[in-house]
């Protein structure tokens, strides 16, 4: 089984954030490995140890990107793909997708990992998009897989704490859910492995796609954090009314 | 230390050529006391390969993401999670740092055997980090070092997972800092098949829980190692003591009750028990100046998110100056702590990686390096504790009423700090070694102690290739100065004591300080003055200038206090005048509020320790 994990690296939650004229402050952000895409590699991983299989982690990214190539190599992949590009922040998601496919369309591989969404931009199109452009089957907020004698099956989250178990035909490219696994810690040993692992680099131009606009940015801000509060007035049956009416609708207690 | 020496004499000032390059003393034990700033180098945090900074992250993950949720489970004793834990860290990798590969270890540097401890301590878990730290240290090097081909085997691949977890049992009721005073005894019985060993080991940590124990005995008057299975016949624990903090270990006195030991588990060879146990305590030390180093740490972050909250006269007791003080003063010594304990194993490290690995007599070298460095482990060991020790205070004090109460982590902090000063040897045990060595080293001569005695005499403030202009000119001079009146001292007491001076505490103690404050002084300059510039080094300019000023501090008044005791009384006057004449040259007076006033600031501004 050759899978194939996307993985990208973004600002940590509790990174500061500065911003003037509409552009992050990229030197003074802390760069971590995308967490959704740490269960995506587990699950590859896990699959792995199963059916002897072999895991390729692939990331878009400038140089700084190597570094969830080390983690993830450190975690147990064996070996990776990383596709030098020093601003995808104003790239669509199609744009990147291409990317990616021209990249890796030619490495067979039986199932594409993504995690459900980065926590940057959070587009959550990567994995579709490229299931797409591969003609490979697809399944979004995958919460558990099972795979038998080249059989897959994944257990979709629905809506309203449903789940439903399906069949999906090889290859496939699969989201995977946060929380679906408990990923690892990477070993001593295996962070000393890193270094004997092949990683093929690529700067993305070598590629020879052309790419269309992308996104402009308008404006960028910091989300107001400050808390509101809403007086409810009037007499108490107004009151009354006023507040089922906001729990039901607005907060919708159920 | 113990052993007598002979004061070569006789040797005029014409022998004493300068050396002109001191540099070439990088990787031996003490060089900072007599290389000049210009020629000395420190390892330091900002050192860390790619690797090391990999194992820093993955050790930090577990600590934060596995044992710090449970960390009100660890406070009491939780035998069954604990060991949980210490296997999962041995799944990690984090238990065969110092254990060959083929014995299921990876043999790194002492360097990553301090990182892992630094980031594992993040877990904020005194209790755990005890355990484990106890087992990685004293538990396994003493069978790395002196164990045989068998003993390796059976032994080190079992501690390198965590299936077995060691301990260490040295001290006896009647025998403390003076170990060779104890009084368990073996004999081997008439089959020639075992020892029988009688006595008791008390305040053994992981004593209740490990399975294997290397401990000490005298076979008629031979001070022996051996290592007794939890299984051998006659090995008794005793009940787990009621510990004043780190209440999550296990703390117990071992009885050896007409104990049956195979002899092929004797440790080394008959009678070398004493160097086995000295030895194995040194690299306890440096590494206990680290786990102290990164305690500091996290009382900083602890007590500053609680003032942030925490409102007096509406607003936030972080505005309010002494409390800046305090926060100011928390960031210096961790920064202190930091610098002294990574510059050890940088230093040993150094001198490691020229070894042959390959050559039998590998970990016999190996030991000689860290025994060379005993100066240092005993400097990091002594920052390290009293730093955490300060901080840990000034935590209490920053909580206010809270830090009295349980319910709050200061109060806790506070109790599991104090054991600090006094295991791996007291404070106080490591003023001797550090007074003792530093005459030894001078005395036999295995640094040009005394040449530079004689040439500071001469010269006092050598000039230094640093550039005028260099924005640390003024310390500079406060740090060659200190150097040569720290050789002075010596040189004094030298005079006064001959080798007597490693019995005389009323002196030695003093020139333990001095040599503590001015290590301060040499690596945390050298450790800034290597930097690239950048935010970094901007950061740590203020730091590392309160650090050199209040050492300094300390360290005249040190000399203050031995001038008068050693000096005839005829002469006191004007060894005093002398110096302070110098000192007064130097024209040394920062503007230490200002300095604090920087560093708080930055704190604030970060939220927490920010020098790494």
């Amino acid at each position: 089984m050759k899978i194939c994990v996307l993985m990208k690296q973004v600002a940590s939650e509790d990174s500061p954030l500065s911003i003037s004229n509409n552009i992050i402050d990229k030197a003074s952000l802390n760069l971590v490995t995308n967490e959704p895409d740490s269960y995506a590699l587990e699950e590859a991983l896990l699959i792995k140890e199963k059916t002897n299989g072999e895991v390729t982690i692939c990331t878009l990214g400038p140089e700084s990107s190597q570094q969830v190539i080390k983690d993830g190599l450190a975690k147990g992949a064996d070996k990776a793909i990383h596709i030098i590009c020093d601003n995808t922040e104003t790239m669509s998601s199609l744009d990147i997708a291409k990317i990616i496919t021209k990249k890796i369309q030619n490495e067979n591989f039986d199932l594409i990992f993504s995690g459900l969404q980065s926590n940057d931009y959070g587009f959550a199109q990567l994995g579709i998009i490229i299931s797409e452009l591969l003609d490979y089957s697809n399944a979004c907020l995958v919460m558990g897989t099972e795979i038998n004698e080249n059989k897959l099956k994944i257990k979709k989250e629905l809506e309203n704490g449903w789940f439903q178990w399906s069949e999906l035909k090889l290859p496939a490219s699969l989201s995977i859910q946060s929380g679906i696994n408990q990923p690892r810690y990477a070993t001593l040993k295996g962070i000393m492995s890193v270094k004997n692992k092949p990683v093929d680099k690529i700067d993305f131009s070598e590629l020879g796609l052309s790419l269309n606009a992308g996104y402009t940015i308008d404006e960028i801000s910091i989300p107001q954090k400050s808390k509101q509060t809403q007086m409810i007035e009037g007499e108490v049956d107004d009151i009354v009314s006023q507040l089922t009416d906001i729990l039901k609708n607005k907060i919708k207690v159920s | 230390m113990s052993q007598d020496v002979e004061i070569k004499e006789n040797k005029t000032l014409d022998e004493f050529t300068k050396l002109q390059d001191l540099s070439s003393l990088e990787g031996l034990g003490g060089s900072f006391l007599v290389c000049p700033l210009d020629q000395y180098n420190v390892f330091s945090k900002e050192n860390f390969s790619e690797e090391q900074k990999m194992f820093a992250s993955t050790a930090q993950d577990f600590a934060v993401n596995r044992i710090k949720p449970v960390n009100d489970q660890l406070k009491k004793l939780n035998k069954d999670l604990s060991l949980e834990l210490f296997k999962e860290a041995g799944d990690l990798g984090f238990l065969g740092i110092d254990i060959p590969e083929q014995y299921g270890g990876m043999e790194l540097d002492k360097t990553t055997a301090a990182i892992v401890v630094d980031y594992l301590s993040a877990c904020e878990c005194p209790s755990f980090m005890v355990t484990l730290s106890a087992h990685t240290g004293i538990g396994i090097l003493p069978i790395v070092w002196y164990g045989n081909e068998d003993q390796k085997k059976k032994y080190l691949t079992k501690f390198a997972t965590g299936e077995w977890m060691g301990c260490y049992a040295l001290t006896e009721p009647n025998a403390g800092s003076d170990a060779l005073a104890g009084e368990t005894t073996a004999y081997l019985n008439d089959e020639g098949t075992h020892y029988i060993l009688n006595g008791q080991k008390i305040y053994i940590t992981n004593g209740s829980w490990a399975e294997v124990c290397i401990t000490f005995a005298k076979v008629g008057d031979k001070y022996t190692s051996f290592i007794v299975d939890k299984t051998c016949e006659g090995f008794v624990i005793g009940a787990e003591e009621k510990k004043m903090g780190i209440k999550g270990s296990s703390t117990v006195t071992l009885y050896f009750e007409n104990c049956k030991v195979p002899v092929e588990n004797m440790l080394g060879k008959l009678g070398q028990g004493g160097a086995i146990a000295f030895n194995s305590l040194y690299a306890g030390r440096y590494k206990l100046g680290i786990t102290t180093a990164a305690g500091a740490k996290y009382t900083i972050k602890c007590a500053y998110d609680f003032a942030l909250e925490r409102k007096q006269f509406s607003r936030s007791i972080t505005e309010f100056d002494m409390l800046k003080n305090k926060f100011a003063q928390m960031v210096v010594r961790t920064f202190e702590a930091y610098t002294v304990s990574y510059a050890t194993t940088g230093s040993i490290d150094f001198s490691i990686s020229k070894l042959d690995k390959n050559s039998d007599d590998y970990y016999e070298k190996m030991q000689k390096i860290i025994e060379d460095h005993a100066i240092e482990a005993s400097i990091a060991k002594i920052v390290g504790s009293v730093s955490l020790a300060e901080n840990a205070d000034d935590g209490v004090q920053i909580f206010g009423g809270a830090g009295f109460i349980e319910e709050y982590p200061a109060a806790q902090i506070y109790r599991d700090e104090r054991i600090n000063r006094i295991f791996e040897g007291t404070n106080e045990i490591n003023k001797l070694i550090i007074g003792g060595t530093f005459l030894k080293k001078a005395i036999l001569e295995e640094l040009p102690i005394r040449d530079q005695i004689y040439h500071r005499m001469e010269d006092y403030l050598p000039a230094l290739t640093f550039s005028g202009d260099h924005e640390l000119s003024s310390e500079i001079s406060v740090i060659e100065l200190s150097r040569s009146l720290m050789l002075d001292m010596l040189h004094r007491l030298i005079l006064k004591y001959g080798q007597d001076l490693k019995n005389e505490q009323w002196a030695l103690e003093p020139l333990a300080d001095i040599v503590v404050c001015f290590s301060v002084m040499q690596m945390g300059f050298a450790r800034y003055n290597q930097l690239p510039d950048g935010e970094h080094k901007k950061r740590m300019n203020c730091v590392v200038k309160y650090s050199i000023y209040r050492n300094f501090n300390i360290l005249k008044e040190r000399i203050n206090m031995l001038v008068p005791y050693i000096c005839a009384n005829s002469e006191v006057g004007d060894v005093m005048d002398s110096i302070n004449q110098r000192i007064n040259d130097l024209k040394y007076i920062p503007d230490a509020i200002a300095l604090k006033k920087s560093i708080c600031e930055e704190l604030y501004k970060h939220g927490k320790y920010y020098l790494g």
